[in-house]
């Protein structure tokens, strides 16, 4: 008896080990890559808005089906200078301002927080990523050996992002929030690799939009190739408010043909350049409210004229999709909405 | 019947016991800091001051100021020590641990002796070190009798008791004992049944030096791995560290107050060289650990005259 009670309990053990766990991780998106690859991308030579307009990138990532963390990769040489790479995940996110001693009156509104996603950029000399492009997402680690013999793992991701919400402090944007990194002194010659990782998708849809730059010259702080103005400064893009509207139009209606202008470019499908890109009603407008500070008109206004907003999922042809959340599935805690 | 345990439960019964042995080569590394008595000295100028607390001015107008020889160990800073694979002068004019590709140096663990606390004013922000400070009125002195600096409340207005320190302290943090804040001393450590000067980090020696015990907990040991150290000192003028974080901490946010405590920058065992600066103190013969055992013991001894050299 005691003998059958152990076995009985090897055997269930061992069982653990086949467990397919494929249900826990969202099914990839046809006709949306969970991992891709641009290829090697130029740097652009930004001097007004308009080029800086002209120059993004949208496409669309989605979950890989796994595990496995997906993502965007792209090469650029260097420039013998700085290279700035900026990116906006869709869409624009905030926590709502409830409280009735500090209110926050532009964030006072319900965020939709189903629409939006986060990517984090990391970029290095493409000589120490570890990923496959195209394939599997990576890292900028190397194994070395220190001085005493014993390894060390070092990552050689040149990023210093800046959080949103700490100023200064090291870290990433966070959700459906721009970030950005200048990647100083790029050597020509050099071949250097950018990750922008998908951190979080969309719950709506699983399909998290995305805007690109990439061009010559710092972020913020310098000059952009010769001309006169970074791209933080062409936007006045000083704070994270501001730097929202840097590139709009990421929020992406879904099952729309690759771009002329993307495919020209020879860049994977789905991709956009510039104008092209099928952007979702009214998204523009929303991001311009946020950069504008006036959140609270257009929320009211779109709950005012909007009669079926779809929030936690995507809404079919025709319907409409909605940027300010659920007003009654807010707290009530002070604010006067 | 003959009696015996169940293979399960003696199967149990071995796991739980505690008794295998992972071959975990991790230990509690223990050793001595000493900080040289000069560099707890410092001379401080202060302005004299009338009764209405104008200051007196000389025969061309000038304030007139007065100077002073301070040796206490309010003026040592946080010790940063730190284990490497190797110490070496090449990168710079003091002993330092080498970075890897000009980036980072690449510590195995460390610890610090000291850390920055919040002393629940904006006025003492990166300025309140722990193990210190005896008491809360020994703070307000230091500060108005010695550095000349007094402490101002919320409202600018100078703190003269430090039951009041205490008390914002109480409610800020919502605690309600001195040992929950961490500022001052509250264990009588060398059991003599008083708190005072002889319990806090740093205890002069029979060479009138600063002695401090440390204890660096569940180190992976690895043989031949250096314990170096420096120690941040206090800037002339501010009193301010420089491997104090101003943005971070500890955020008040309470009525009319919103400002960070100060914490230490995370780098700084990464990037030490970063933040040395002048007037800091490096250890010049790292300790070379070959038994975990063996306490290590360092001296702070080589004083720095600006970022990158020695004086």
């Amino acid at each position: 008896m005691t003998s059958r009670l152990v076995w009985a309990v090897l055997f269930a053990s061992v069982t653990g080990c086949d467990i397919n766990q494929q249900f826990l991780f969202p099914d990839p998106v046809e006709g949306v890559p969970g991992v891709q690859d641009l290829g090697t991308l130029k740097p652009a030579v930004l001097t007004n808005i308009q080029d800086a307009r002209d120059a993004v990138i949208y496409g669309e990532l989605g979950p890989t089906g796994a595990a496995t963390v997906g993502g965007l990769t792209f090469n650029f040489n260097g420039v013998n200078g700085s290279v700035c790479v900026w990116v906006d995940p869709e869409s624009v996110f905030w926590n709502q301002s409830i409280s009735p001693s500090r209110p926050q009156p532009n964030y006072r509104q319900p965020d939709n927080v189903f629409d939006d996603g986060d990517l984090d950029v990391r970029a290095g000399n493409s000589a120490y990523y570890t990923g496959t492009p195209g394939e599997r997402i990576d890292d900028f680690k190397i194994r070395y050996n220190d001085q005493l013999g014993n390894p060390v793992y070092v990552s050689f991701n040149d990023c210093r992002t800046e959080s949103i919400t700490n100023p200064g402090a090291e870290g990433h944007a966070g959700r459906g929030a721009p970030e950005y990194c200048t990647l100083s002194n790029t050597v020509e010659g050099v071949n250097y690799t950018v990750v922008l990782d998908s951190f979080s998708l969309p719950l709506d849809d699983d399909r998290l939009g995305y805007g690109l730059i990439l061009a010559m010259g710092p972020c913020s702080g310098g000059s952009i190739g010769g001309g006169s103005a970074t791209l933080s400064g062409l936007f006045g893009a000083d704070s994270d408010v501001a730097a929202e509207c840097v590139i709009t139009g990421e929020s992406i209606k879904p099952g729309s043909d690759q771009g002329k202008r993307a495919a020209k470019a020879d860049l994977p499908s789905p991709t956009w350049v510039g104008d092209e890109v099928p952007s979702w009603d009214r998204s523009r407008d929303f991001e311009a409210s946020f950069c504008a500070s006036d959140l609270d008109t257009y929320c009211k206004d779109e709950r005012k004229n909007i009669a079926d907003c779809s929030w936690e999922a995507e809404p079919g042809a025709g319907g409409t999709r909605c940027y300010c959340g659920d007003i009654t599935d807010t707290p009530t805690a002070g604010a006067d909405l | 019947m003959r009696q015996h345990l169940p293979a399960p439960f003696v199967l149990v019964l071995a796991l739980a016991s505690g008794c295998y042995d992972e071959g975990l080569n991790i230990h509690d590394l223990t050793g001595t800091v000493i900080v040289p008595k000069e560099a707890a000295t410092r001379e401080i100028s202060r302005a004299v001051l009338n009764d209405d607390g104008s200051p007196v001015l000389d025969g061309t107008g000038a304030p007139t100021f007065t100077t002073q020889t301070v040796d206490d160990p309010r003026l040592i800073g946080p010790v940063y020590l730190g284990l490497y694979p190797s110490v070496t002068t090449d990168a710079e004019a003091y002993p330092a641990p080498p970075k890897l590709a000009d980036k980072y140096a690449l510590p195995y663990g460390g610890t610090t002796i000291g850390d920055f606390r919040f002393a629940c004013l904006e006025s003492l922000q990166c300025q309140i070190v722990s193990g210190r400070f005896v008491d809360w009125q020994g703070i307000v002195d230091w500060y108005r009798d010695t550095v000349g600096k007094p402490i101002k409340d919320a409202a600018g207005n100078e703190v003269t008791n430090g039951e009041y320190l205490r008390s914002t302290c109480y409610t800020l943090l919502s605690v309600t004992s001195d040992a929950e804040v961490r500022v001052t001393a509250t264990e009588d450590r060398n059991g003599d049944g008083n708190i005072d000067g002889l319990d806090l980090d740093f205890v002069k020696n029979a060479d009138g030096d600063y002695e401090a015990p440390f204890t660096i907990r569940e180190q992976e040991f690895f043989k031949g791995f250096q314990l170096w150290s420096f120690m941040d000192s206090p800037d002339p003028a501010s009193f301010k560290y420089s491997t104090c974080d101003a943005g971070n901490g500890f955020l008040e946010n309470e009525y009319n107050q919103e400002f960070y405590a100060g914490t230490q920058f995370k780098d700084i065992l990464n990037n030490p060289t970063f933040y040395i600066q002048r007037d800091d103190w490096v250890t010049s013969q790292p300790f070379t650990w070959e038994d975990p055992e063996q306490p290590g013991n360092i001296v702070v001894d080589l004083p720095i005259a600006a970022p990158g050299s020695v004086q």
